[in-house]
């Protein structure tokens, strides 16, 4: 089937209240706040030195979160996704050894990817509710992953693996750049593209926004159902193996721990609301970004990590409260 | 949407007596008699391949270690039937632990202490029913914010330590005393505690109108609705309930270990929900039973223990719950879809996917 051109056809009602707006854009402007927050209140902020770190320690959530994203424009949810991680990384440790990195990173995405399969088909053919067929494999993922090493950590020794989690590229100015985020931000762009202008990304909107209408016009949905809890194993996958990457270990019982949370918050941040049907890359990677700032903020500033749980707990509170409350508002319009 | 007109009751005053029908039999047979089933079988299985399985204290230990999820199942077999969920149960035994041996060390009475603390459960319960019924918030995203900050809470109020309590008194003979005891079949006082809190839990799903009315919110909550049925008032007390409940289960685990420990209980949502789901009680709510809870909960430690004697690692453990889960889940949703499919079949050409 030809390529066709499709313009933007999202759930959300065009922005004409400031409430639509702040749903929309008050991310970035959330985003922009906290960076100000921080170069006044938090010491030694502004620097190269903790922009980079800031970067690279992202990038994890960035790739679980436009995973996330995928899974929350069909309405579905995926909370394996630290389990994901953990599988990738175990097996990307295992192979590293006697079969060198290129293969041990494909054995690690096709691991990931059979996992996000194994998902998709539960939620897709057996309509099982995607909340419930994640959090089995929530238990299961992170069970095999540790049975397979004994639950012992694995340190890595391939040096052209580990130095992806490790490189730089210099800039002028005495700055420089993760090439994690330099692949994150490429890969976000690439997502971007993918959601707005191929049919793929109308599909996976329209199968969140009516199933059963785009199952009635003919367009294949439990094949995109599949395929979005695919990209988030693959996607999560990544993630995996860059922390594993950058520890130079692998720790089953460890990686990724939780990252589900921080991914749901991430979106969520980010104004997306879960009734599906909305996919929006940009406010994703921000969402991400504020998260760990967030984070960041609060164990620089000394608070205790309790808190910073009970806090992180009451925003993700707040923005889906503000999220439903916004979205039903505009409906009623 | 709750606000205007919508929120006003437009059914009789009184709402209408709720009758559904039981199980119809023969409808769905794997659902009613699956798990009595498959508890009978994985019980003679363990007694062959493990000596002393069936033993007096090898079975009233499995009864003792399945009490606290146990009490919880009770208040997730409400929600669930309900068409909700809870997430946030292991974190609100938690910080039960931890506020009930604070308490105790500040000199309350055990029990006194117990029902503050269950008080306090079901004040938490009630602030997330009513996130959930009035801000017509997803449950889970709600209780998975619960469950972050409840534990943050725990961790914040026990200073991230184990919080000490009494070897001896009231406190003790909650947590360990033996209720009954038949030859060597022991029945310890946690393990009376769940068995009749299923046996309430069961007589309140069965018999009032509140357990009535969660059988009718699951199955048609704008029906019910319709039907005078107070669904937003049901839905916060079912969630206080059941935090409640989770309540209770960390007091008598912190009982039992003599420690208020803020990372008790994690994990136990999972065990929790999975029991429910294994004894038959459908995820999308309006159909299920306490009983089927029960078998569920009595299942799942069969198999932990049969893992543990086994010798394997808590990571199998962990593995096996999961693909239980799952298997248990695929293997509901393919008897309940199969009767929906034949009736499909007459009514509507079949889908281009």
């Amino acid at each position: 089937m030809e390529a066709q051109r499709v313009d933007r056809p999202t759930a959300a009602p065009a922005p004409r209240q400031v409430s639509e707006l702040l749903r929309r854009h008050g991310i970035f402007v959330g985003l922009g706040c906290l960076v100000v927050l921080n170069v006044i209140i938090t010491p030694h902020f502004w620097a190269w030195t903790t922009l980079r770190l800031q970067l690279q320690q992202v990038t994890p959530l960035v790739f679980t979160s436009l995973g996330m994203a995928f899974v929350v424009a069909t309405k579905g949810i995926d909370i394996s996704v630290g389990a994901v991680m953990a599988v990738a990384s175990v097996v990307a440790a295992l192979a590293i050894g006697p079969l060198g990195w290129p293969v041990a990173v494909l054995l690690a995405l096709g691991s990931a990817a059979a996992c996000g399969l194994l998902n998709g088909s539960l939620v897709a053919f057996l309509r099982i509710q995607p909340i419930v067929a994640t959090l089995g494999f929530l238990v299961a993922g992170r069970g095999l992953a540790s049975v397979i090493v004994d639950g012992k950590s694995k340190s890595l020794y391939d040096d052209t693996f580990i130095s992806f989690g490790r490189r730089y590229f210099e800039l002028p100015f005495g700055a420089s750049v993760p090439l994690a985020a330099v692949v994150w931000v490429a890969l976000s762009l690439a997502i971007w593209w993918l959601v707005r202008s191929t049919r793929f990304g109308f599909l996976v909107r329209a199968a969140g926004a009516n199933p059963v209408a785009a199952g009635l016009s003919g367009q294949r949905v439990r094949r995109t159902t599949v395929s979005v809890y695919v990209i988030s194993g693959v996607l999560a996958g990544i993630a995996g193996m860059y922390v594993t990457a950058l520890a130079a270990n692998s720790d089953a019982t460890q990686v990724g721990l939780l990252m589900e949370l921080d991914a749901i918050a991430a979106v969520v941040v980010g104004g997306t609301t879960l009734q599906g049907g909305e996919l929006s890359v940009p406010r994703t990677v921000a969402g991400a970004n504020f998260v760990l700032l967030t984070e960041t903020t609060l164990l620089r500033n000394n608070v205790d990590t309790a808190l910073t749980q009970l806090i992180s707990g009451l925003i993700i509170l707040a923005a889906v409260f503000v999220a439903a409350r916004i979205s039903r508002r505009s409906e009623r319009m | 949407m709750p606000s205007g007109a919508a929120r006003r009751r437009t059914g009789p005053r009184r709402p209408l007596p709720v009758v559904l029908p039981r199980f119809r039999a023969g409808s769905q047979p794997g659902q009613v008699l699956g798990p009595p089933l498959a508890l009978a079988v994985s019980l003679v299985a363990a007694g062959i391949a493990f000596d002393g399985f069936l033993s007096g204290p090898n079975l009233s230990s499995v009864l003792e270690r399945s009490a606290f999820v146990g009490i919880i199942v009770v208040g997730m077999t409400y929600l669930i039937i309900a068409g909700g969920i809870d997430l946030s149960v292991g974190s609100v035994a938690a910080l039960a632990g931890v506020v009930v041996a604070k308490l105790v060390e500040a000199g309350i009475n055990p029990l006194a202490a117990l029902l503050a603390t269950m008080a306090v459960g079901a004040l938490i319960g009630l602030a997330q029913g009513v996130a959930i019924a009035r801000g017509n918030l997803e449950p889970f995203i709600v209780t998975l914010a619960g469950l972050l900050s409840v534990r943050g809470l725990a961790l914040l109020l026990s200073d991230e330590q184990n919080v000490a309590l009494p070897n001896e008194g009231l406190a003790r003979t909650i947590g360990t005393g033996t209720v009954v005891s038949v030859g060597e079949y022991q029945l310890t006082s946690p393990a009376a505690i769940m068995l009749v809190t299923f046996l309430l839990g069961s007589v309140v799903l069965r018999r009032t109108v509140f357990g009535r009315s969660l059988y009718a919110i699951g199955g048609d909550e704008k029906s019910a609705r319709l039907l005078g049925v107070r669904v937003v008032s049901v839905k916060i007390r079912a969630y206080a309930v059941c935090a409640a409940l989770a309540a209770l289960a960390g007091v008598l685990l912190a009982y039992r270990q003599t420690l208020g420990r803020p990372f008790a209980a994690e994990t136990y949502e999972l065990f929790a929900i999975g029991a429910v789901v294994v004894g038959g009680t459908l995820l999308t709510g309006g159909r299920g039973s306490m009983l089927g809870s029960l078998f569920g909960t009595l299942l799942l430690f069969v198999i932990q223990v049969c893992i543990n004697r086994m010798g394997l690692s808590a990571f199998w453990q962990q593995l096996v719950s999961g693909i239980f889960l799952l298997t248990a889940v695929a293997f509901q949703r393919i008897l309940q879809s199969a009767p929906e499919r034949r009736a499909a079949r007459h009514r509507m050409p079949r889908r281009a996917n």
